[in-house]
């Protein structure tokens, strides 16, 4: 799966799109927020690192960002987007820092697509990305929210975040974009059209 | 300057055949053209090519040329097509993409907005509270702030009621005259824009250019040819229905047709979806069929047959032969195995139709069910409405179409109530600015992190605490407080994993991490609800200086998510009626994907929407256009009292002992 776009430059449709599937995402991050992570996170009490098991769910958008548009931004477009609409529909305990969260849950997978110049955008490379955003966030969490921690729950929640980014995030943002260019609504992207002449 | 296409052949992306094949034609400076053919024929194609669109989309292969003078399109779908937050927003974004300067701007909308005849209009609201007649015409003005040359029209007034229809031709009419520009009309219904042109362009269904010549020799020569093709050519009337009705009678006594009638944006689909949800309260969802105001949400399969079967399956060991037989009698028989996504905006409502009628419902629940079709699908249509009524069932009918409401047993007007439209916001905005609030925020934050003594942040809480209460006092309108809870859960699940999972168990300090929390995530919290989206992109772009194209699209973007919600809603209920629901999660992760299927789409239709005002505009040099700013941006005294409260209150905390 190679790159056929000629440009990197950002097309309208490219923004367009990007945007309001990040936006949708958003909504969607909104709806967990209400409705599935009070519960999961209170269940996750009995031992609280493996709530980082669900820290794939917000590192979609910066996957699918990229293997949609495979161009330079696109990951920490879609996440940064995706994280203001969390931010503006409130609700969840994180507020403005959603915007640090954003950056660091793109930054991994921007740094694995630049690594292979945009011009590869394979399942292995999107788990990759997700992967390394986890460790990313992982870090920043360690200091902002978890710094009480002793090592081994440390590395525990390490562990977690970082599978969560490949299979959650990774495979998951990845299997989106294939799914919906499978279903002919992405044609004017070149992911689209691989997808759709795959099935 | 005239426009001239010299053998072009335009191949979408992804697609085998080419849409328009080898046109050739020259439009003379000032004259005017009607574009027909039949449904699929490439007119959207072959507008978006002139307009330019298509090279700035870069979704198709085009060869051949084009000279052509700057054009503004109008699309068929206006809801769609409206990307600004208010109605000066989005009359003002093609004056934006040209990079118009500020000051400039609000005379053009002023001036654009007064030539469509919407003077009074409030500029402040929303767009999607206007009227569909007046919103298209906003959208026309919207194009006019440029003094077009050329106006290309997709369609502009096959979802509209007549009299909209009418008032949209008009400022259209009106524009050519005053300013002698030229335009290229697609239209099915196309009797009614005959006064506005000199000549006309034919395409057949395969994309060739087959007339190009004055009015009266197309319509002396071709309008047998039209007609067949389902065009609605003057004097073209559809024929006798023939209401026999094929499928076993549900009752000795024959149903009825009752039609919800009004103006475009009056209230229609409102009142039909609340008698809907009163019958399934009433009567469970079992007998009731339904076509949704937006045909995509019907689907539910992968194939066309296999979509319109989902419901009539389970009820009938034939279910699928039964839907077999609407679908071809509507059209769609060459069409049944492919995929329901990619059928045009025509086709997706006749598989929403036949899906409603497969099953068999007594009664149906039918939005504009003949919206945009041409006179032999129109014709198939009425015959199942028909069909269906003498079979016994009730038909519930929004619709615009005159010849379906004289078909109408019993007809309900519905009447706007003006009462019902929401406060306007002001246009001041709210007490303090999305930057302003991040800067805060920040502050917040960054000032928490170097909180070391527990009883300083509580301290610094409970003054925070304080003045943000004495804010929600103040200005009611921005409490939200049921956003809360989530806080608390997350404050409460850190201070308590912070203190089991230590070495050290110490709970001074885990209550400290969980305090910083509360602190820095109350202000953010607290007046999340009440943030303007485009305000903020004012900010990013003129404060900030972030590159214009992306903050405008993430704006859209932002703008175009509220809609999600009711379309969520829609979808339950679509599912609920048409009893596909999975169990759980299934059905859990099918919401989400229809959801995005449909966001994609949307966005689609959207990116053509502004790259039709300019997006994407280049200049002589091959670049983008700078884009100005039509609303300042906004820095008050709010934005300094919270900064400077932030910094305050903030420093009890960091120099506590």
């Amino acid at each position: 799966m190679t790159n056929n776009n000629t440009s990197l430059a950002w097309r309208g449709i490219d923004l367009v799109t990007t945007a309001i599937l990040a936006a949708a995402l958003g909504v969607a991050f909104w709806g967990f927020d209400t409705f599935v992570y009070p519960v999961t996170s209170t269940i996750g009490n009995i031992y609280p690192p493996l709530s980082e098991l669900q820290l794939g769910v917000w590192i979609i958008p910066a996957v699918l960002g990229a293997v949609l548009v495979r161009k330079p931004g696109a990951a920490l477009y879609a996440e940064l987007i995706a994280a203001t609409l969390e931010l503006l529909l409130g609700g969840n305990p994180w507020s403005w820092t959603i915007l640090v969260s954003g950056s660091l849950q793109a930054a991994g997978v921007e740094i694995v697509f630049a690594l292979v110049r945009y011009r590869k955008f394979n399942v292995g490379l999107a788990m990759l990305g997700g992967a390394l955003s986890a460790v990313f966030e992982v870090f920043y969490e360690y200091v902002a929210w978890v710094p009480d921690y002793d090592l081994t729950q440390k590395l525990v929640y390490l562990v977690c975040g970082v599978i969560s980014g490949a299979v959650v995030a990774g495979f998951g943002g990845w299997w989106l974009v294939r799914a919906l260019g499978r279903l002919g609504v992405l044609n004017a992207f070149a992911a689209g059209r691989e997808a759709r002449s795959a099935r | 300057m005239s426009v001239k296409v010299n053998h072009l052949t335009v191949t979408p992306f992804g697609s085998e055949l080419p849409a328009v094949v080898d046109v050739s034609f020259t439009l003379p400076q000032g004259e005017s053209t009607l574009l027909l053919g039949p449904s699929g024929a490439g007119k959207s194609t072959l507008l978006l090519a002139i307009s330019g669109v298509l090279s700035s989309l870069e979704t198709a292969t085009i060869q051949g040329s084009i000279e052509a003078p700057s054009g503004g399109m109008l699309l068929q779908n206006a809801n769609e097509a409206a990307v600004g937050e208010t109605v000066f927003r989005d009359v003002a974004f093609g004056a934006e993409s040209a990079g118009m300067p500020i000051v400039d701007i609000q005379g053009l909308v002023d001036r654009a907005l007064a030539s469509v005849g919407l003077d009074q209009v409030e500029r402040h609201r929303d767009p999607q509270w206007l009227s569909g007649g007046e919103l298209q015409r906003a959208c026309l003005a919207g194009l006019l702030t440029l003094q077009p040359r050329l106006l290309l029209l997709d369609e502009p007034t096959s979802m509209l009621d007549p009299e909209s229809a009418a008032e949209v031709r008009a400022a259209v009419a009106a524009y050519l005259e005053q300013s002698g520009a030229s335009a290229i009309i697609a239209e099915h219904l196309f009797a009614e824009w005959l006064p506005l042109v000199q000549r006309i362009l034919v395409l057949d269904g395969e994309g060739h250019l087959i007339a190009d010549d004055p009015v009266a020799t197309v319509l002396g020569d071709k309008l047998e040819q039209l007609t067949d093709w389902g065009l609605w050519a003057p004097g073209a009337a559809p024929q006798k229905p023939s209401p026999q009705p094929i499928e076993p009678l549900l009752d000795a006594e024959p149903g009825s047709i009752t039609a919800v009638v009004g103006r475009s944006g009056s209230g229609k689909t409102t009142l039909l979806n609340q008698r809907l949800q009163d019958e399934i309260k009433t009567n469970g969802a079992a007998r009731v069929g339904w076509l949704p105001q937006n045909p995509g949400h019907s689907i539910a399969g992968n194939s066309v047959l296999e979509s319109a079967a989902a419901t009539v399956r389970q009820l009938y060991t034939d279910g699928e032969h039964r839907t077999e037989y609407w679908l071809r009698h509507l059209g769609l028989g060459d069409k049944l195995h492919q995929n329901p996504h990619e059928l045009s905006g025509g086709e997706a409502r006749r598989l929403a139709l036949a899906t409603a009628l497969a099953h068999q419902p007594r009664i149906l629940f039918l939005d504009e069910p003949t919206v945009g079709q041409d006179l032999l699908n129109w014709q198939a249509i009425v015959d199942a409405l028909l069909q269906t009524k003498a079979r016994g069932a009730s038909l519930l009918i929004a619709t615009h179409d005159p010849m379906l409401i004289a078909l109408a047993d019993e007809v309900i007007e519905v009447v706007p109530e003006q009462t019902a439209l929401p406060e306007v916001e002001d246009p001041n905005g709210p007490v303090v600015s999305p930057l302003g609030m991040a800067a805060t925020a920040i502050v917040t934050l960054v000032c928490s992190l170097f909180f070391s003594s527990l009883t300083g942040a509580l301290v610094a809480l409970a003054a925070e605490a304080t003045v943000l209460a004495l804010v929600l006092w103040r200005f009611p309108r921005l409490r939200n407080l049921q956003l809360l809870w989530p806080v608390a859960l997350g404050v409460l699940s850190v201070g308590f994993s912070n203190w089991w999972l230590s070495t050290e168990h110490d709970l001074t300090h885990a209550a400290l991490i969980a305090t910083r929390v509360a602190y820095f995530g109350l202000p953010g919290l607290v007046l999340a609800g009440s943030i303007s989206a485009a305000e903020f992109g004012d900010q990013l772009g003129q404060f900030l200086r972030l590159p214009a194209r992306p903050v405008v699209a993430a704006m859209v973007g932002l703008h175009k998510a509220k809609r999600l919600r009711e379309n969520w809603s829609q979808l339950v209920l679509v599912r609920q009626v048409r009893g596909v629901r999975k169990k759980g999660l299934t059905e859990l992760a099918s919401l989400v994907l229809l959801s995005l299927i449909e966001a994609t789409r949307g966005a689609q239709t959207t990116a053509i929407a502004m790259d039709a005002r300019g997006f994407s505009a280049t200049d002589s040099e091959g670049r983008k256009v700078r884009r100005s700013w039509s609303v300042p941006a906004r820095w008050g005294r709010y934005d300094w009292a919270f900064l400077l409260g932030a910094f305050a209150i903030s420093a009890i905390g960091l120099f506590w002992r």
